[in-house]
């Protein structure tokens, strides 16, 4: 077996050419980068301290000064694509790639137990493709972006379409409906862990459900062991994909040890209940429900 | 002044910003109907924005409307920018702006002017909302231009309509949507979905123009003169003062046989009535210029929204005359 690649910050540029090439992808994704000698790893998780010093991994990853959502978050390119007919993975033309994200949008809408006339609401949504089907389905769909050309791509498939889909632009925690217990269902999907501020959001989830409703997670990093790209209970993945992301985006990528996590949530007055998927890790489904 | 300690007086008040069409001449049509058809509230259209110093008239409308405890700006097009930049200084509960990057090259404030205006976050409320709807031909830039006004914590709500954003004052009128959606937002709820506007606007402003190829003659000067009928097709009666106030005429265009647009010379003719019930009729008669008529071989006639649209780019239907090349000239009878 070959050993994982072990890189060091200053190499985080040559890693990025690295992943472009075919011949050694595989190997740099895999590969990771150790913890800064000055990281602390013994700080309490769920305290600001822990989360500042994610802040400041975060720093010293991109070289940037201050972590501003609206701006470190963007995805410039997307405003050129076609948010019709080729949107998200369909632009990718890989077959494989679109199953995975299809298979996760199939079981997303099989565990979401929600009927024609339900209020959704999607945070992260990109360029809508499961709240596409939920409205098409007859639900009334709201989603979240921080990224204004998504909600533009939205915007443009709810017309096409013509299905109750309305985007909004606006942070994690904003409440379209603007009252408490207004939402059947509220999902993430490869978005919750772009959200720093993840345990104030989790009591506003709480509050914005109907009190049958319950809060989906699919796509998201979460594991069930400490690792060396993922050596805490939540903070940047250290694989050598994601910290030259990190570097070239901006992006905030979180991962998530599960332990912790269901425990943030049940701590939040949620029960949790995990649908595998033994066919893609991104069908895995998280389901949280009001205590 | 914040949210809090705004007025108490219950009823909300909606300062309604008029775009300015392409003559400067503000849009009022749709907006005093808004004031006649939104329940629950005061609308007062403001007009003033266009004649002065907009943050000045902020600061007089401050004191103005301070007894609200409900305010909400509203605005088309150029109305909309001035809308966005009073709802943040008034801070409003909320701006409903249709198509605020419409109408860029008429008076009113420029998003360079606004950007410039809104740099001081102390006048922020927190938890403001904006409605943004877009029309077909403005959504990139709309959100745009909201993103760069907007505080970091207000949500922005879009929409988008099928239509074009010239048509706005016309068909968000005579589909009831501004309506719909300001009421809407009045009593709390999320505004009406409404995708396939084109289609309702077509429905209920369905008219329909006749043009008799015998009663078309030309008179010794060249000129060409048509008499037709305008029927309202609609299920509703259709107040034609009112379309006259938004300039809306019924016009001519005239083709070339190889069907490049010619000259429209003055071919409008006015409403002959200021009130048409379903089913009736009203006759027009319009005169073809001899220098444009002599080149012509098909004139269309159809509703024209002036500086703004032709009804029939917008699928409402236009009377189609063909000319006969040789045709002489009938003399007018005295």
């Amino acid at each position: 077996m070959t050993p994982r690649l072990r890189f060091d910050f200053s190499e985080i540029d040559d890693v990025w050419r690295a992943l472009a090439d075919p011949a050694r992808k595989e190997q740099y994704q895999q590969g990771y980068f150790p913890l800064p000698d000055w990281f602390v790893a013994d700080l309490d998780p769920r305290g600001a301290e822990y989360r500042d010093q994610q802040l400041s991994l975060w720093r010293a990853i991109t070289g940037r000064a201050a972590y501003r959502p609206e701006r470190d978050e963007d995805c410039p390119e997307i405003s050129a694509m076609d948010s019709i007919y080729r949107p998200a993975f369909y632009a990718t033309g890989d077959a494989a790639v679109a199953g995975d994200h299809l298979m996760a949008l199939g079981h997303l809408l099989k565990r979401s137990g929600v009927g024609p006339k339900a209020r959704i609401l999607e945070y992260g949504a990109g360029f809508g493709q499961i709240a596409l089907a939920f409205a098409r389905l007859g639900a009334t769909v709201e989603t979240v972006d921080i990224n204004p050309a998504f909600c533009t791509a939205i915007s443009a498939l709810s017309a096409h379409y013509r299905v109750d889909l309305t985007p909004h632009l606006a942070p994690f925690g904003f409440n379209p409906a603007g009252r408490p217990g207004a939402y059947d269902l509220i999902y993430f999907y490869e978005s919750f862990h772009h959200c720093l501020e993840f345990q104030a959001l989790l009591p506003v989830l709480h509050a914005m459900l109907a009190p049958d409703g319950r809060v989906l997670l699919a796509g998201e990093p979460i594991f069930t062991e400490a690792s060396d790209s993922m050596p805490f209970p939540w903070g940047i993945r250290m694989d050598g994909e994601n910290v030259a992301i990190t570097r070239l985006r901006g992006w905030m990528e979180l991962g998530f040890r599960e332990d912790f996590l269901l425990a943030a949530f049940a701590a939040a007055g949620f029960r949790v209940t995990k649908y595998p998927s033994h066919n893609s890790h991104y069908a895995t489904v998280y389901e949280f429900r009001r205590q | 002044m914040t949210a809090e300690v705004r007025g108490t007086d219950a009823a909300p008040l909606i300062l309604a910003f008029p775009d300015i069409d392409p003559l400067g001449v503000p849009c009022r049509a749709i907006l005093d109907d808004l004031a006649r058809n939104v329940c629950g509230a005061i609308v007062r259209i403001e007009q003033r924005w266009m004649v002065g110093d907009l943050p000045e008239l902020c600061r007089t409308l401050s004191d103005e409307v301070k007894s609200r405890r409900r305010l909400i700006c509203a605005g088309i097009g150029a109305g909309a920018r001035a809308a966005l930049f009073a709802g943040r200084f008034l801070q409003a509960e909320m701006m409903l702006v249709w198509a605020p990057s419409g109408n860029p090259r008429t008076a009113g404030p420029t998003a360079a002017a606004l950007y410039a205006l809104f740099g001081d976050p102390a006048i922020d409320r927190p938890n403001q909302i904006v409605h943004l709807v877009t029309a077909s031909d403005t959504a990139r830039y709309d959100l745009a231009l909201v993103t760069g006004l907007r505080r970091r914590s207000t949500g922005v709500r879009m929409d988008q309509i099928d239509l074009p954003y010239p048509t706005f004052p016309q068909s968000l009128r005579q589909t009831g949507q501004m309506a719909a959606a300001t009421q809407a937002v009045v009593d709390h709820r999320p505004p009406p979905k409404r995708h396939g506007l084109a289609d309702a606007w077509r429905l209920s402003f369905a008219h329909d123009l006749q043009v008799n190829p015998a009663r078309a003659y030309g008179d010794a000067d060249g000129a060409r003169h048509i008499l037709g009928a305008f029927r309202n097709c609609s299920a509703a009666p259709m107040d034609l003062k009112r379309l006259a106030e938004g300039y809306v005429r019924i016009g001519a265009r005239l083709y070339t046989p190889d069907h490049d647009l010619a000259l429209a010379g003055d071919a409008r003719a006015a409403f002959t009535a200021a009130w048409l019930e379903p089913a009736q009729s009203i006759p027009f008669g319009l005169i073809i210029p001899p220098k444009s008529a002599e080149r012509a071989s098909e004139i269309r006639i159809a509703l024209v929204c002036e500086g703004r649209f032709w009804f029939d780019d917008m699928g409402f239907p236009a009377a189609r005359l063909r000319l006969s090349p040789g045709l002489t000239p009938r003399v007018v009878p005295a």
